[in-house]
């Protein structure tokens, strides 16, 4: 095949669709008018062309197509939309503030609720009855002292609930006292019922006997002197730093339930006295929650935390921390306290018993500053007042007999001390005095 | 296109309403089957929504969409490929026991006999093209029916364009012999002689 004479072979199919040029097309016809081969080949592609023609044209499904458009027209809105804003700034703007808005109410209802002076000042805002020192106008030791009383009732009325459910829990009063010692263990009605009374004017006797039924004698010799704090504070016009020790005088610690001897001992500068050492101020160190739940010995200061620290975490882990806290410390403290106390006793006891005064004021001494409450401060009171009358000391014997007596009137053994009194020197008198008198240094 | 682009929704039911069909067309003969082919042609539209922001006006509207459909349909043959493919011949469904030549209508025909005579070469022509091998059939169907010009094809097979003319040749030579072997001949279908019958 010569490669001239069927040079328009390759141009047959653009021919056949009429895609070629007038002029080349022209020259295809010419061509394929003079040459039998290639009009063959054509006549083959119109020929099959034809047959496949006959192959009708469907028509396009009507469904679908309402979708499509719709779809079309909210794509073409979207495409629309960016134009008409101005800049990307300005349309996070709007979900940005939003977002902002909420973290700034977020962080302030947080802090708002677990901040403890937001929560005490609220809670003092809620509490039904007046507090008995004026916060706005006290210093700021005494608030803060206020407020951590008010801490501390919360935190007792928190755990009460749980306690009364528990059959071995005492009431919420007795747990509050075990937690955060006996100052504050007078009920806050009769608190404030003390204070609503003269500065002057001591507890009822109907309070007092109340509380000794219930075998409750230093309860109800402390719940007098808190009430008559209270009173002082609010309208006996002393000065606050008075105001504010006589607070802290009525809030024992546990520590000085569980650890006041060893406490002492570690500290012999504090030579404070009998009575007035035995409650515990609000900002002293209280035992660790893990030692005492585990029952670990007696007193490690190591671990203890400042209360104000202690309240401001038990804040912030929240109200269930703080149930739980309360519960497990007061079963902690109650348990040590008793197993604690109920051992220098039998020391003391056994050493009467062997004729060991010294022991045994040594003993009766780490009760009484360990803060004993009830029978175990009257055990402990009488045998230091027959331990010094017999060591024929007769100063010390005589500061806790008028301790025994004045604490605990109606007990057997004050009975006795009186009589033995009336009958040694008929002038003299023991009188209840409001505040626990200058008492000699228990540390020995 | 460039209308729609710009926003307009008006222009897309335009396009929709130039080149469904033709669009649908080349799909039904490319996928040889009714639902899939109206599926395709739903994804192919709606690609072409999706994708109206890249379009660019160096190629023609109809190269792009039937691009798009091209690929779609390359894409489903290739899902397929292992799945048992129902003849033409055979029927479209439990409910309907005619076959997919005899639903479709015959809107050229021009008489009773011719349409006669249509129905009857219809799946035959169906099965001829059915034969060719895909990129073979895609150029055909571009072509032939679509109007397509080669170069154009190329750019939619994206293939050069004397392939595509090559692949051109081949399909017809493949149609005249599949023709030929179902017993259809040239005189009967041709144009010049509406009134001769399929031997």
């Amino acid at each position: 095949m010569k490669p001239g004479v069927h040079q328009f072979e390759d141009k047959l199919l653009d021919f056949a669709y009429g895609e070629l040029q007038p002029h080349e097309a022209e020259a295809v016809d010419a061509h394929v008018r003079g040459c039998t081969k290639c009009a063959a080949s054509l006549a083959q592609i119109t020929t099959v062309r034809s047959q496949m023609q006959t192959l009708p044209q469907e028509l396009a499904p009507s469904g679908g197509l309402e979708s499509l458009l719709a779809f079309a027209q909210q794509h073409a809105a979207q495409v629309k939309a960016p134009n008409r804003t101005a800049s990307w700034w300005q349309r996070l703007l709007v979900p940005m503030s939003s977002v902002m808005a909420l973290l700034v109410v977020g962080v302030v209802a947080w802090r708002a609720q677990y901040t403890p002076d937001a929560a005490s000042v609220a809670f003092r805002q809620k509490a039904p009855t007046p507090m008995p020192v004026a916060v706005t106008a006290a210093p700021p030791r005494e608030a803060l002292t206020v407020e951590r009383e008010v801490l501390r009732d919360r935190l007792a009325e928190k755990a009460a609930p749980k306690m009364a459910n528990a059959d071995v829990s005492p009431p919420a009063d007795e747990s509050f006292n075990a937690l955060f010692g006996g100052g504050t263990d007078a009920p806050r009605e009769k608190r404030e019922a003390a204070t609503t009374r003269g500065a002057d004017k001591p507890a009822p006797r109907a309070d007092a006997e109340n509380k000794k039924d219930r075998g409750d004698y230093g309860l109800s010799s402390r719940s007098s002197e808190v009430a008559s704090t209270g009173s002082a504070v609010q309208g006996s016009g002393s000065s606050d730093d008075r105001a504010a020790d006589k607070i802290k005088d009525a809030a024992p610690s546990p520590l000085a339930y569980a650890e006041g001897l060893e406490r002492k001992q570690q500290t012999p500068g504090a030579s404070a006295p009998v009575v007035a050492s035995t409650p515990r101020p609000i900002g002293e160190p209280v035992p660790a929650k893990t030692s005492m739940a585990l029952g670990g010995p007696a007193g490690p200061r190591q671990e203890a935390k400042p209360v104000e620290a202690e309240a401001t975490g038990a804040l912030n882990d929240g109200v269930a921390q703080a149930n739980t806290a309360a519960n497990v410390q007061a079963q902690a403290v109650r348990s040590r306290v008793s197993n604690v106390f109920e051992g220098q006793l039998n020391s003391a006891r056994a050493a009467n018993s062997t004729g060991d005064r010294q022991t045994e004021i040594k003993e009766s001494l780490g009760v009484i500053n360990g803060g004993a409450e009830g029978a175990a401060r009257a055990e402990a009171l009488k045998r230091l007042c027959d331990a010094y009358d017999t060591l024929g000391e007769a100063d010390s014997a005589q500061v806790f007999c008028d301790l025994l007596v004045r604490e605990f009137p109606q007990s057997a053994a004050a009975k006795q001390i009186a009589l033995r009194r009336s009958a040694l020197s008929p002038k003299t008198k023991v009188t209840p005095v409001k505040k626990n008198p200058a008492a000699p240094a228990m540390s020995r | 296109m460039l209308a729609y682009k710009s926003g307009d929704a008006r222009a897309f039911s335009t396009l929709v309403q130039r080149h469904r069909a033709a669009v649908f067309n080349f799909i039904l003969r490319s996928v040889g089957h009714r639902q899939r082919a109206e599926d395709l042609l739903q994804e192919t539209w709606l690609k072409v929504v999706r994708n109206s922001s890249e379009y660019q006006p160096k190629a023609r509207f109809t190269t792009w969409v039937f691009t798009v459909a091209r690929n779609l349909c390359v894409d489903n043959a290739r899902k397929e490929r292992f799945r048992k493919t129902r003849s033409l011949d055979g029927p479209m469904g439990a409910d309907d026991e005619r076959s997919l030549g005899e639903l479709l209508p015959d809107d050229n025909a021009a008489s009773p006999e011719r349409a006669a005579d249509s129905v009857r070469m219809r799946p035959l022509i169906d099965q001829a093209l059915s034969s060719l091998p895909d990129e073979q059939r895609e150029v055909f169907l571009l072509r032939e029916y679509q109007g397509i010009a080669f170069k154009e094809i190329a750019e939619v097979t994206g293939v050069n364009e004397n392939t595509v003319k090559s692949r051109m040749r081949y399909a017809l030579e493949g149609l005249r012999k599949k023709l030929n072997e179902v017993g259809i001949e040239a005189e009967l279908v041709s144009p010049v002689s509406p009134g001769r019958t399929v031997a």
